[in-house]
């Protein structure tokens, strides 16, 4: 289950295992090829896995690992590194939901949500103070309620 | 308004002056732009760029960025801006070189620059092109 911690909340998380700097945690990553990388590369740059190295971007080119988007290195890093607590700070909206939609485990720090919430689609697996949540409308409707 | 069509990328950026925040959203383009004028700014010395990594490996704060712009700047792009300490100094230093500058920022906590009554900024890209729209 993803575990989703909000930034604010700080007697909810282990602040000592929060990863702030996403581009010094995806340089000391290794990229391999399974479906979640390839769903994820796809879904936030519309580019395809090539090696540990290099990515085939949008337009056909490939380019290094380290030319992706932060927010595609930090929903890659949700998954290489599930001992951590991975900051969305530099997330886009379009990946936290890829995180979401795609990531079943890790844990992740968002910015406390006072309007508009998450658009991820399908069923999620997202767990929120000790609670599961498999939608994501159900997700939403919690946090504004709290 | 500022154009360049010399190098392998063009860029085109329709803004007038002030202060421009990228939506929020994640790879559209902002950090090939980022590189792209990077490098130009070390050819064509019209633009100043600052990134996270200048803070950690040459010790440049975005105070000491900030404050030495210098002449003949057209563009500044301010890349990982949720990285920093934002202070009221920084708030005010932006806000006094977006009357004569182009300042685009990659910034996702909006509310660190909501002193700075700053316009969104759309970004699309070509393979070979860049446009940003404010």
């Amino acid at each position: 289950m993803l575990k989703l911690r909000f930034r604010n909340e700080k007697d909810t998380y282990d602040e000592s295992i929060v990863e702030h700097d996403i581009e010094k945690l995806f340089f000391a990553t290794t990229i391999e090829k399974n479906d979640l990388t390839v769903r994820l590369l796809k879904q936030i740059e519309n580019a395809e896995y090539v090696s540990s190295s290099k990515y085939r971007d949008r337009f056909g080119i490939v380019l290094s690992i380290s030319d992706l988007s932060t927010g595609t290195k930090a929903a890659l890093c949700v998954q290489y590194h599930t001992d951590r607590i991975i900051d969305l700070v530099e997330c886009g909206f379009n990946a936290i939901d890829a995180i979401l939609e795609n990531c079943k485990d890790g844990c992740v720090l968002d910015s406390e949500h006072t309007t508009a919430c998450y658009s991820a689609e399908g069923d999620i697996s997202v767990e929120l103070d000790g609670k599961e949540f498999t939608s994501i409308d159900a997700l939403n409707e919690y946090i504004m309620e709290r | 308004m500022y154009i360049n069509e010399k190098y392998s990328t063009k860029i085109y950026i329709s803004c007038g002056n002030g202060i421009y925040l990228f939506s929020n959203e994640s790879a559209t383009g902002k950090t090939r732009l980022f590189k792209v004028l990077r490098k130009i700014q070390g050819y064509d010395k019209d633009i100043k760029t600052y990134t996270y990594d200048d803070l950690l490996i040459e010790n440049k704060t975005l105070d000491a960025f900030l404050e030495n712009i210098g002449e003949g700047i057209s563009v500044i792009f301010i890349d990982r801006f949720d990285m920093h300490e934002v202070s009221q100094k920084n708030i005010e230093q932006l806000k006094r070189l977006g009357k004569d500058h182009i300042i685009l920022i990659d910034c996702k906590q909006i509310e660190l620059l909501a002193e700075c009554d700053f316009n969104d900024a759309g970004i699309t890209m070509t393979e070979q092109t860049i446009t940003v729209e404010g």
